[in-house]
């Protein structure tokens, strides 16, 4: 990996679930949406929310915090929900906060250690995201974003194997 | 890459053109079989295979190739009256049609191809006996071309000539003879211009020039009289027009196969210069461009020159060269169009909606709504299939099945032309096929027993559709024993499917055989028995949103009635509150709402409360209980209100609600596309407000065990 001296840049979303920041590619972005109470299901495991009326189509609501392994977020005033598209199905996630935009470096990418989370796979790398200067938020050595493998967490994909 | 992709996409074509070509083929055949051997059957087919070899041929797929070749050469023959359609031949040409049909599979699926090797040879030994046939009557394929090239059944056809006289007529009774046999050979004249558009089009005039000289044609003559000079030259024009000579014996619609893929503004002219006639004068003709001028043209000179062309040729020649005016589109472009169009309407109820009721009496909303509705109704018709396509595959089926049981089976269709939602066609054909196989195997007595009962041998099954009201309804009725209710009812109680005292309407006995693991075969056949048919075909048809009915008079057969709705996409349904939720109850299943008086819910245990109505008992299911809703007070029961359902699974069951919303039509959005089917759930719709519904699939929710609520998560305290 890091005899590679790749320069290919990706643009990355970065969010926070409580005090983590994490990442998704924002080639699998579709939309942020502000956060409106879904419509429930019955026989769905407790991170997937239910439902939600995207321009017609419907899509499954999913509390990624939750689905991670953490404490539920409780949604709020900044609550938004990222609509992505994991392998031709759309689905909703549930973020804190939707934080920054930013452009990084593949060789910035670190891969990500066995970590506490309960299923391996779901953290694709690790990266330090350097605030925006203008935001003047530059902390020292800035911020260390997890990036989502989306793939993982295909809501259709896991209920397969659950079911 | 790119290329195969696309050589991949045109194969795909090719194999979609197949099935239908196999399905028309089949048809045909079927009427040919039923005593239906006019020229524009026979010529159905033909075309049918014709294109199936030609596209075979361009991908390669020899054994494909080769056997449509000696189908086609047959078919030929029939259809220039050599091989006459005995019986016999059309019995042939029907299982020709089934090997075609495997062979088509096999090389879609790059399997082996099929053993045809017996019926090639049969194909192939009576195409080496055209004309020959002893049965073949003379008269009979001669008034056929009579018709065609208006010849009187007394003249001896040119065609007939150029092979050896089969019948040893010696061509001296008929004057006309004479002048044939020193001009034996017919011919076509063909001219030919492309047009601008042609041209435009990029289409190669030579490719249909070689076409010509394949079939023997000759160019006699390319003219440029029309050619400006060079400073008036537009290089985009078609200036050029060639004259061909095509020997006779090749069929006109042969020709005109030729120019399938000319544009339609061309100049196509074919004529028939008979022997007698003189030969074709083409110079003094000024060179039109329009396509209608030019048609019109040889049919007038035809008849000036050789007096013999009946009226009918022009007829026939619009008839084959009327453009087929259809598109193939992407199914999943007309599902999206659908879904678009289906967020158009709920956008216009949200707009109706918002307006004041003032706004709302002016005309531009309700023109708005008529006009949505309209498309919507446009958009759906454009999935809608006729059933025919479902039905195809029935008599070839029931051949093998003929054949593997020994039972004789006649087939009547009726309603093949019923629309139907294009998904439904695909999803009934397993069900059906599996009704099919029930009434042979079932259904039908052997020949024997129906003698024995004084019936006639060949037993009758009735395919048929309609459409009523809101659903259609598709019947498979056999003249068999009907359903031998003892037996059912033993073998019921055998398998603990019913107690033994269970006290069973005829009706409930004859909805046993839907049950799983029912099978009342006394041998398991490899045709049906295995006691998986009927459940699978009534959980399928349920799926779909429709029902199986089963009438059976004992000695008289057994009919299986497939209910089912219009469409897949929209479902009448009924909106109910509860909590703060709203759900959609499908409204074909709804009998009637009641608001309970007090007293009148009992509870037998805790989880089990029944409703007495005009004297009987039924289920109560509470569906915030089901779906694990909490509510901030339960409801008594009589401040909700009890909805009658009919399931299929558990009869009568009420449903507690709490309120009751409205009634509409609801587009359903399928959870699984974007995440998987939920049992209990047939999907979800948005509601004028924007707002999701969950669609409740009763059959799954009157089953549910209450002691396992179906959780919903988001309310659950």
């Amino acid at each position: 990996m890091n005899n590679q001296t790749s320069t290919s840049e990706r643009k990355i979303v970065t969010f926070s679930l409580g005090a983590r920041s994490f990442g998704i590619d924002m080639s699998s972005l579709v939309e942020i949406r502000e956060w409106e109470e879904p419509t429930p299901l019955p026989r769905v495991p407790t991170y997937i929310k239910g439902v939600a009326n995207l321009r017609g189509t419907v899509i499954p609501i999913i509390g990624l915090a939750e689905r991670l392994g953490w404490e539920a977020s409780v949604p709020h005033s900044r609550s938004c929900i990222l609509v992505v598209m994991i392998a031709d199905k759309q689905a909703g996630f549930l973020v804190d906060e939707v934080s920054d935009i930013v452009l990084i470096n593949s060789s910035q990418i670190q891969p990500a250690p066995e970590i506490e989370i309960a299923e391996p796979g779901v953290i694709a790398g690790l990266v330090q995201v350097n605030g925006r200067a203008a935001d003047g938020q530059t902390g020292e050595g800035g911020t260390m974003v997890s990036l989502l493998d989306l793939d993982a967490l295909n809501v259709g994909r896991q209920l397969d194997v659950a079911a | 890459m790119p290329v195969s992709s696309e050589l991949d996409e045109i194969q795909a074509i090719f194999f979609e053109e197949c099935t239908e070509g196999l399905a028309t083929a089949e048809e045909g055949l079927s009427e040919m079989a039923a005593g239906d051997t006019s020229l524009d059957t026979i010529n159905k087919v033909f075309r049918a295979v014709h294109s199936i070899k030609g596209g075979s041929g361009a991908f390669g797929h020899q054994a494909l190739l080769a056997f449509s070749h000696s189908f086609e050469n047959v078919l030929d023959g029939v259809r220039s009256g050599k091989i006459d359609p005995v019986p016999t031949v059309v019995k042939l040409l029907l299982s020709a049609s089934d090997i075609l049909s495997d062979h088509v599979r096999a090389a879609q699926e790059g399997s082996p191809p099929p053993s045809d090797a017996s019926v090639l040879e049969q194909l192939d030994t009576v195409f080496a006996n055209q004309g020959a046939e002893p049965e073949a009557p003379c008269p009979a394929p001669a008034s056929d071309e009579a018709d065609e090239f208006g010849f009187t059944p007394v003249a001896v056809q040119p065609d007939m000539l150029d092979e050896p006289d089969p019948f040893g007529f010696a061509p001296v009774t008929v004057s006309l003879d004479d002048v044939v046999l020193e001009r034996p050979a017919a011919e076509w004249a063909v001219i030919f211009k492309p047009s601008r558009a042609a041209m435009a089009n990029g289409s190669e005039p030579l490719l249909v020039v070689r076409e010509l000289e394949r079939l023997g044609g000759k160019v006699h003559e390319a003219k440029y009289e029309a050619l400006p000079p060079l400073r008036e030259l537009d290089a985009a024009e078609g200036y050029i027009s060639w004259l061909l000579f095509v020997p006779g014996e090749i069929a006109e619609a042969e020709l005109r196969e030729c120019f399938d893929f000319v544009a339609p503004d061309s100049v196509v002219e074919i004529s028939r210069n008979e022997p007698a006639a003189v030969s074709y004068v083409c110079s003094d003709k000024p060179q039109v461009d329009s396509g209608e001028e030019g048609v019109e043209r040889p049919a007038l000179k035809l008849v000036d020159q050789s007096g013999s062309t009946v009226a009918a040729a022009p007829k026939q020649e619009r008839s084959s060269e009327a453009p087929s005016l259809t598109i193939r589109v992407d199914l999943t472009k007309l599902d999206q169009l659908l879904n678009l169009v289906g967020e158009l309407v709920i956008r216009n109820s949200i707009l109706a909606d918002r307006l004041s009721p003032a706004d709302k009496e002016r005309v531009e909303l309700p023109q708005l709504s008529r006009l949505t509705r309209q498309i919507q109704d446009s958009v759906m018709s454009l999935r809608a299939q006729p059933i025919r396509q479902a039905f195809s595959r029935v008599p070839r089926m029931l051949r093998d099945l003929s054949a593997a049981t020994g039972k004789q089976v006649m087939l009547e269709v009726s309603g093949e032309a019923t629309e139907v939602d294009k998904t439904l066609i695909e999803k009934i054909g397993d069900p059906l096929t599996h009704l099919i196989r029930n009434a042979v195997d079932h259904g039908l007595e052997t020949p024997e027993e129906r003698k024995a009962a004084g019936k006639a041998p060949e037993g009758v099954i009735r395919l048929s559709a309609e459409q009523k009201g809101g659903r259609i309804l598709v019947r498979v009725a056999d003249d068999g024993k009907g359903i031998d209710r003892e037996r059912v009812r033993a073998k019921a109680v055998e398998k603990g499917i019913v107690a033994a005292d269970a006290v069973l309407s005829n009706e409930d006995i004859d909805q046993l055989i839907c049950a799983p693991g029912f099978s009342t075969a006394e041998t398991i056949s490899n045709i049906s028995g295995r006691g998986v048919g009927m459940d699978v075909v009534r959980s399928n048809i349920e799926a779909l949103g429709g029902r199986v009915e089963i009438t059976s008079v004992p000695g008289e057969g057994t009919t299986f009635t497939l209910v089912l709705p219009l469409t897949l996409a929209i479902l009448d349904g009924m909106i109910v509150r509860l909590g703060d939720q709203r759900f959609v109850l499908p409204l074909a299943s709804v009998i009637e709402s009641v608001r309970p008086e007090p007293g009148q819910v009992h509870s037998m245990t805790p989880d089990n409360e029944v409703i007495e109505l005009r004297g009987s008992y039924l289920p109560v299911r509470r569906l915030t209980d089901v779906f694990g809703i909490r509510t901030k007070h339960s409801r008594a029961p009589e401040e909700s209100l009890v909805v009658v359902v009919e399931s299929e699974t558990a009869g009568m069951v009420g449903l507690m609600v709490d309120t009751i919303d409205d009634r509409r039509e609801v587009v359903i959005k399928s959870l699984d596309e974007n995440l998987y089917p939920i049992r209990g759930l047939g999907g979800a719709t948005v509601l004028g407000d924007g707002s999701i519904a969950l669609i409740l699939d009763l059959e799954a929710l009157v089953t549910a065990p209450v002691s396992q609520p179906l959780n919903l998560k988001g309310l659950a305290a």
